[in-house]
């Protein structure tokens, strides 16, 4: 079937906010769903011209003083309008994401960022927002992809015509690109690179909107720099002044993030008992919001820190509830592994070691084949635990003696591999305890992504 | 479970949202004393973040007030800075 476009004074009406609501429908229909660009660009255009207007029916509403109400309501009228198929036009702009992503990836990456900076096809608000969308649902994934993503929102937002856009709103996206960039760094375990695009992105957002959703978006992402630099003071202060804001806001979905972050700061400072308590909030948060994956990691984090809090069987008891949730939202290999791993843990806890040990070398195994050495140093700790419970020491000999590949890797960082030789120094030994073992595998767990956290092994074992 | 706002909020309901606040913006422009020209551009800013935002937040009244109130007391800080900075530089010394 032929689409019907709308005429070029149609897109004008529709941009002006001349058009009833019924009337703008099928071109918002046309813009969203159809995904029609040429008129999108072509509103575009008209966009920057209708600018003055909007200005004026906004400053008709303002004048209380000298001009009737019935006008000043009209002013406003007209002004939502365009405010609303102006949000339509920045909504089209990010569903044209993927498209405009595939343009782009079929050229280098240079190649990619000089287009960038010249064709004014790729420089939409919207392609930013989705960019950096983009980047987030990547970096635990693929975080190569997620750092490529995020430079190119970088990229992008720098790009961004301030005749179209709102000055601040521009620079709130160069700010939430820079945040985003400096995130998938810090996962990247870059955390000198993620410091400083978050400095950048800090100064950019004293420049924006602040106070805005983009202001504590960035205080949260911040907010995990903060935790992965071991930063626990700070991370809580700056992730209580997101949380803060989020409630303000009413936004349910973030607040719950903010405290599955906090309940991390918590737990990582040594207060599972606490990252419990915040925990529980947290899952209770984000069932009212309906958010399925976040609250599937929730009940995992918080079934992980109750066996932390000695609460083994309230842990299993949230495992059993929350089997559900993650059978639909852990189906990838990676988390069907750290699901086998908290089951391996809830019964180490409970005294079940037997299941213990088979759940552990499981994952053992799953680890070795994907080459994933950091997990597989961290699951043969838990292992060595177990069979140290047991009196097994012949067991935790074997064990360590398995571990050469993780020593030939090069996946972890040199502090964690210094850790790691001494857990294989003392079990060679036979003076390894499972309070050491434990020390080092709580280090593991908070240094993952800090290469530059060394282990310093508590007065007692030095 | 309470029931979830829809996502996107219909044009009419948003500008009935902002209409039926209008004595509380006028308000917060008198209280602020913020000048007619810096009004309209806090509120053409705020209007755009609730359309932006709507679909996120269970109370988009409180939402909207409070966008429009930041704005307000991020330009009367602004302000007293300028004319912090103007003072500092009338006290300081000749050179």
């Amino acid at each position: 079937m032929e689409t019907t476009h709308p005429t070029l004074e149609e897109l004008e009406q529709f941009i002006r906010g001349s058009l009833d609501d019924e009337a703008a429908a099928p071109i918002e229909r046309h813009l969203e769903k159809d995904l029609c660009s040429r008129c999108l660009f072509a509103t575009r255009k008209l966009m920057a011209e209708a600018e003055p207007d909007l200005r004026d029916n906004i400053r008709r509403f303002t004048r209380w003083d000298e001009l009737p109400a019935a006008e000043r309501r009209d002013g406003l009228g007209a002004a939502m309008r365009q405010a609303m198929r102006r949000g339509v036009v920045i909504r089209a702009e990010r569903a044209l994401g993927p498209e405009l992503l595939a343009e782009l990836e079929r050229r280098s990456p240079t190649a990619r960022r000089a287009v960038i900076r010249t064709a004014e096809r790729y420089q939409l608000f919207g392609f930013v927002e989705f960019l950096c969308h983009a980047s987030r649902e990547a970096v635990f994934r693929d975080v190569a992809r997620a750092l490529e993503l995020a430079g190119l929102a970088v990229e992008v937002a720098d790009s961004l015509d301030p005749r179209i856009y709102v000055a601040k709103f521009t620079t709130d996206m160069q700010a939430l690109a820079h945040a985003y960039l400096g995130n998938a760094r810090r996962v990247a375990s870059d955390l000198f690179g993620a410091e400083g695009a978050f400095q950048q992105a800090l100064l950019l957002r004293e420049q924006g909107t602040q106070g805005s959703p983009v202001y504590a978006e960035i205080g949260s992402l911040l907010g995990s720099l903060r935790i992965d630099q071991g930063r626990y003071l700070e991370a809580r202060t700056i992730l209580q002044e997101a949380l803060a804001l989020y409630r303000s806001f009413g936004f349910e979905r973030e607040q719950g993030k903010i405290l599955v972050k906090l309940a991390d700061v918590e737990g990582y400072s040594g207060s599972p008992e606490k990252a419990v308590e915040i925990l529980e909030e947290a899952v209770e948060q984000l069932q009212t919001a309906g958010a399925g994956r976040l609250l599937a990691y929730a009940h995992r984090n918080l079934t992980d820190w109750m066996v932390d809090a000695d609460q083994a069987l309230e842990a299993l008891a949230r495992y059993r509830k929350a089997r559900e949730l993650y059978d639909e939202h852990f189906q990838e290999p990676a988390l069907g592994m750290r699901r086998r791993w908290l089951e391996g843990r809830i019964y180490a806890a409970l005294g079940d070691l037997d299941l213990a040990v088979g759940a552990f070398e499981e994952v053992r195994g799953a680890a070795a084949e994907r080459e994933l050495s950091y997990e597989a140093a961290m699951v043969s700790l838990e292992l060595a635990i177990v069979h140290l419970d047991r009196g097994e020491v012949a067991q935790v000999q074997d064990l360590v003696e398995e571990m050469t590949p993780i020593f030939r890797s090069h996946e972890l960082h040199r502090h964690a591999l210094a850790a790691v030789y001494l857990f294989r120094h003392a079990a060679r030994s036979q003076t390894l305890t499972t309070g050491f073992a434990r020390e080092i595998l709580r280090y593991l767990r908070r240094a993952r992504n800090n290469p530059y956290e060394r282990f310093e092994p508590s007065a007692r074992w030095s | 479970m309470r029931p979830r706002p829809s996502k996107r909020s219909e044009p009419g309901e948003l500008q009935r949202l902002v209409l039926s606040v209008r004595h509380a913006i006028n308000d917060l422009f008198a209280g602020y004393a913020i000048p007619e020209e810096k009004a309209s551009t806090i509120l053409r800013e705020s209007v755009e973040l609730l359309v932006r935002h709507c679909g996120q937040t269970d109370r988009p009244r409180q939402f909207f007030l409070q966008m429009l109130e930041d704005r307000c007391i991020a330009y009367v800080e602004a302000q007293e800075a300028a004319e912090e900075e103007r003072d500092d530089g009338d006290d300081a010394p000749d050179a």
